[in-house]
């Protein structure tokens, strides 16, 4: 061989020395770091890392900040050795990166949302926090409201196990499957909550966190009346009911304008408009102020039936001002959480199970069921000379008294069946005590609440399409009158 | 049929009196505390946020100056093999001794108090006992009540006593309550007066203690009630029942007789009010009546 | 009082000038030792903050509690005095029908009154002083002793405690404060309510201010007492 070969093979041998040595070192140097085994090598881009460069807080508020926390957490939280033990069982706490990166929060830091993790002990206590970003009222608002005790993930997350968590009252994540297995929930990816069967998670047949065992309609508008309700109309029987109402106002309509109008007897289109030009012309003038006072003493405060009997008046407000209260409260609460929707006092009034709401539907609901039996009594029992009862009379305060009679048991149910704590519990002053009567009968209530439910609802549409028919025609009669008739006294 | 009618009428009177005046001594009895959650969420994090960091009283420290090489010798930080990794609170990885260097007075006070005390006994134990405890049932170091990050330097005496309230909160929540029912803490803490006392200005700073013994609690309250006899460490300032191995069989029966003495009051209050509430607004309704049918 | 006089118009004078000042200053000092008082109790709230506030902190508060305190109660021992003069130099009846005193009667008016309200019987003939009345001042009377001595309680717990067991401050406290929340709910509205703003009344009821009345007021809601002045001899003049 020449000199030249041997070169080259010189050449070649101290390179691969080199290169053996190199590894050998590299080797020798992360099997002593292994013994240690820190995170991150102390050396980056050449530098000794410094304590800021990790101990930061980054602006997760910019992009590069949500990134930084991000890798910050991935560089653990991407390898498969990342594991937990619970109960000597092996369960991975990995991230898969990309679920991140192509989902909707790929810009979101960790820490944005998981605010109570990064620290020693390496636990959350509150998991991760979706309204600091998300008001809840948006427009998923009336899906929302009936849920206000279920946290976001266990409807969002596409994990299917649900448990009710009996410390915070609320449903959540389970930590387990349904073998009994604890699970990771590290699986970032969101749930299509579109989905037509999504809704079975929950309810369903023998489900452990009290939800009812049947999927329930939003609370049609036509339940404005007491309840805050949803502009939907939430199923065929209210389309029905809304039906006959709708008939009901123009049978009644039809019959007024049958008579003669300011002279007019044969013509219903001049009819017509020779009544609304009255109407705008008698609210649009100086006479819009006595009749606002109409409005104040006669329709609401009743003041001629205060003239007439102490006790009529009394039995009539016991049930009408309760009812008119809550109307108001409904409408009331239906704009603060439409423009509202982020303000604690759209929580306070749509929240069933809160302080005030709870009491006051109570109160109004028991205040309205006292003046019906009353005044059922008075009908039935004491019969006064003046009083003449007609079937008409009892069918009304048969409707309201059922109404309200069904809604006390459907919410002792809904109470007993969540299992609400007695401390949240009491404020609901009725509804408590009937959820402590109803559970000493061994009964399924996630299977009879549907029925509740919808019993309630049905005898409410029923009202509703009565309305026009019965008596009750009577709150939209007897307001009209006074007004058209305020100045004669 | 006329007896049924007048007791039905009681019968609604009754109920919508104690309903009305339900909601008004519940409204009445109702009051919110004005110490904000200030549950510090950076404490014992892994990031430190350098904005408020600078604006504290150790501001200008560098991180060596308190922790350390934290690369040195044989340890690197941080360390996945070390039985501590990710489990053990931050206030008890931390070598509180440091403080020491500046803060002498206040470390060796803490040490001859009951906290210490109380670390002590827990160190003892085997680990695994007090571990699983939750962060507000563990004995405190100087790092659970103090902020090393963010403590401001200067605060007022009310600032400071505001903070320190709600730091005795978040372990002693029972007696924090009390004390803000009480006088001291409506004063304190509500309005702001300087004269009033703090958690601290009875039950010590840094050597805690926890005045069970009336000869200790004399003195205390001798501090700004010079004149105070022995009869005056028997105002009992906490009536909770919440930790009850602290109470002897003496606070507990005082504590009972205030409790019944409290709940037939608020039982005759309501009577009364609601009686004569309720009398005054028939008479109002038949007042009306008869004027609506004078005018008719 | 027993002292009238028949003017043209026909005003009758039911109170004197003394009792007139007494029920301004009982009234003012009351309001004072309300708002003081229920700053401190509330302290947590907005209002109370703004309220302690305006007049200079916790102490100033204190202060004027106290303050007021004083005022209340010296009206209380004037009166006291008072109706020692009546008694010994005016030789009046301070159990009789036509006094303050609480009598069986005021039972018997109270169910008819409220048999009135349901409809059922007519108004009483009420003497000079309704039940009504004679509650709202013996609730007075009782009240502001018992706010008082507990109040003296809370002010000098030091001496107090000398006396009492410690835990007695505390009852008085709480004693304090429910007395505080009874009398204040009665006075601000049913007091108010029954004197000013009856719709027999309304809107305000100006007797006490001024002392005078007339007479068909006088018939229509004291008639017992118009009867006694009508058919008596002149004792006082």
């Amino acid at each position: 061989m020449g000199k030249r070969v041997i070169q080259r093979f010189n050449h070649l041998i101290m390179c691969l020395i080199l290169c053996l040595a190199s590894l050998l070192s590299i080797s020798i140097w992360t099997g002593e770091a292994n013994a240690t085994n820190p995170m991150m090598p102390p050396l980056l881009e050449g530098k000794q890392r410094d304590c800021l460069d990790c101990h930061r807080h980054p602006n997760v508020e910019t992009n590069a900040g949500a990134f930084a926390s991000q890798s910050f957490c991935l560089e653990c939280h991407q390898e498969e050795t990342c594991i937990k033990i619970v109960n000597k069982n092996k369960v991975s706490m990995k991230v898969d990166p990309e679920e991140i990166r192509k989902g909707r929060h790929a810009f979101v830091g960790c820490i944005s949302c998981h605010e109570d993790v990064a620290r020693s002990p390496h636990q959350s206590e509150k998991g991760a926090q979706c309204l600091r970003c998300h008001p809840f009222h948006n427009e998923g608002g009336d899906i929302h409201s009936p849920h206000l005790r279920v946290r976001c993930q266990a409807c969002h997350s596409v994990s299917k196990f649900v448990s009710l968590d009996k410390k915070t009252n609320r449903v959540r994540l389970a930590h387990v499957n349904d073998k009994g297995m604890p699970i990771g929930l590290t699986d970032h990816r969101l749930e299509n909550t579109n989905r037509d069967d999504f809704c079975v998670r929950c309810h369903t047949q023998g489900n452990k966190v009290g939800a009812a065992h049947a999927v329930l309609p939003s609370k049609s508008i036509l339940c404005m009346m007491c309840h805050n309700a949803s502009l939907t109309m939430g199923g065929p029987v209210f389309w029905v009911a809304l039906i006959l109402f709708a008939l009901g106002v123009l049978i009644t309509l039809h019959f007024w304008f049958q008579g003669s109008v300011q002279g007019e007897e044969k013509n219903l289109h001049r009819k017509i408009a020779l009544a609304s030009d009255g109407l705008w012309g008698t609210i649009f003038s100086r006479d819009f102020f006595p009749l606002l006072k109409t409005i104040l003493l006669d329709v609401i405060l009743q003041r001629r039936l205060l003239q007439e009997s102490v006790k009529r008046w009394f039995i009539h407000s016991l049930i009408f001002l309760p009812i008119l209260f809550r109307f108001l409260l409904s409408v009331f609460t239906y704009f603060v959480s439409r423009i509202g929707s982020e303000s604690s006092l759209a929580l306070v009034l749509i929240d069933k199970n809160g302080g005030f709401t709870a009491f006051v539907n109570d109160l109004c609901g028991i205040l309205i069921l006292i003046g019906i039996v009353v005044a059922a009594v008075q009908r039935i029992f004491i019969k006064p000379s003046h009083v003449i009862s007609e079937s008409r009379d009892n069918i009304a305060l048969l409707l309201i008294g059922v109404l309200i009679f069904l809604g006390f048991l459907a919410e002792g149910a809904r109470i007993l069946m969540t299992q609400l704590p007695p401390e949240i519990g009491y404020y609901s002053f009725i509804g408590y005590p009937v959820s402590r009567l109803l559970s000493s009968m061994e009964i399924q209530w996630t299977a009879v609440y549907p029925y509740l439910w919808w019993g309630h609802a049905v005898v409410g549409a029923i009202f509703v399409a009565y309305l026009p028919f019965g008596k009750m025609r009577h709150i939209f009669n007897t307001p009209l009158t006074l007004l058209l008739n305020y100045k004669m006294k | 049929m006329v007896k049924l009618e007048d007791w039905l009428q009681k019968a609604k009177r009754l109920t919508l009196r104690a309903l009305f005046c339900g909601l008004f001594v519940t409204a009445l009895l109702n009051t919110q505390s004005p110490l904000a959650a200030t549950a510090p969420s950076e404490e014992g994090g892994w990031f430190v946020n350098m904005g408020h960091f600078a604006a504290s009283a150790h501001g200008t420290f560098s991180c060596e100056d308190c922790h350390g090489n934290m690369n040195q010798g044989k340890t690197m930080h941080p360390d996945s093999n070390a039985p501590t990794f990710l489990h053990a609170d931050a206030n008890r990885l931390y070598d509180y001794k440091r403080c020491k260097a500046c803060h002498k007075p206040s470390y060796e006070q803490y040490l001859s108090g009951a906290h210490a005390n109380a670390l002590k006994k827990e160190q003892k134990e085997p680990s695994g006992k007090y571990d699983k405890l939750p962060e507000n049932k563990k004995a405190p170091t100087c790092g659970s009540c103090h902020s090393a990050h963010y403590a401001k330097a200067h605060l007022s005496r009310v600032e400071m006593g505001r903070q320190t309230v709600s730091v005795c909160a978040a372990c002693h929540p029972a007696q924090a309550a009390t004390y803000l029912e009480n006088y001291h803490g409506k004063a304190a803490v509500n309005l702001g007066d300087k004269n009033a006392a703090f958690c601290t200005d009875c039950h010590g700073a840094h050597r805690c203690v926890s005045l069970k013994d009336k000869e200790a609690a004399l003195n205390a309250c001798r501090r700004c009630h010079p004149e105070a006899k022995e009869g005056f460490a028997q105002v009992v300032i906490h009536p909770t029942t919440q930790d009850p191995s602290e109470m002897n069989n003496e606070k507990r029966s005082h504590v009972a007789l205030i409790r019944v003495v409290t709940v037939l009051m608020a039982i005759l209050a309501i009577l009364i009010v609601g009686f004569f509430y309720g009398h005054s607004f028939v008479w109002i309704l038949r007042e009306l009546h008869e004027r609506l049918r004078k005018h008719k | 009082m027993k002292t009238l006089e028949k003017q043209q118009t026909e005003t009758l004078i039911r109170f004197s000038p003394l009792q007139r000042m007494l029920h301004l200053v009982v009234m003012i000092g009351f309001t004072g030792l309300a708002i003081t008082g229920f700053s401190l109790k509330f302290s947590a709230q907005w209002w109370a903050h703004g309220f302690a506030w305006l007049v200079g902190g916790a102490g100033h508060l204190a202060y004027l509690h106290r303050f007021f305190a004083m005022v209340t109660y010296a009206c209380v021992v004037v009166h006291i005095l008072w109706l020692f003069y009546f008694k010994l130099a005016l030789k009046g009846s301070i159990t009789g029908p036509q006094s303050i005193f609480p009598r069986v009667q005021d039972i018997k008016d109270m169910f008819q009154h409220m048999g009135y309200f349901f409809g059922r019987r007519g108004i009483p003939t009420f003497n000079r002083f309704t039940y009504w009345e004679k509650f709202d001042y013996l609730a007075l009377f009782l009240g502001m002793n018992t706010m008082g001595l507990t109040g003296l309680f809370l002010w000098f717990p030091e001496f107090f405690s000398t006396l009492l067991p410690g835990y007695f401050i505390n009852l008085a406290q709480v004693l304090h404060l429910y007395e505080a929340i009874i009398a204040v709910a009665l006075k601000f509205v049913v007091h108010i309510v029954t004197t000013h703003l009856r719709p027999e009344v309304f809107p305000v009821e100006k007797t006490i201010f001024t002392g005078r009345t007339t007479r068909e007021k006088m018939m229509h809601e004291h008639p017992g007492e118009l009867e006694n002045m009508e058919g008596m001899t002149w004792e006082n003049e």
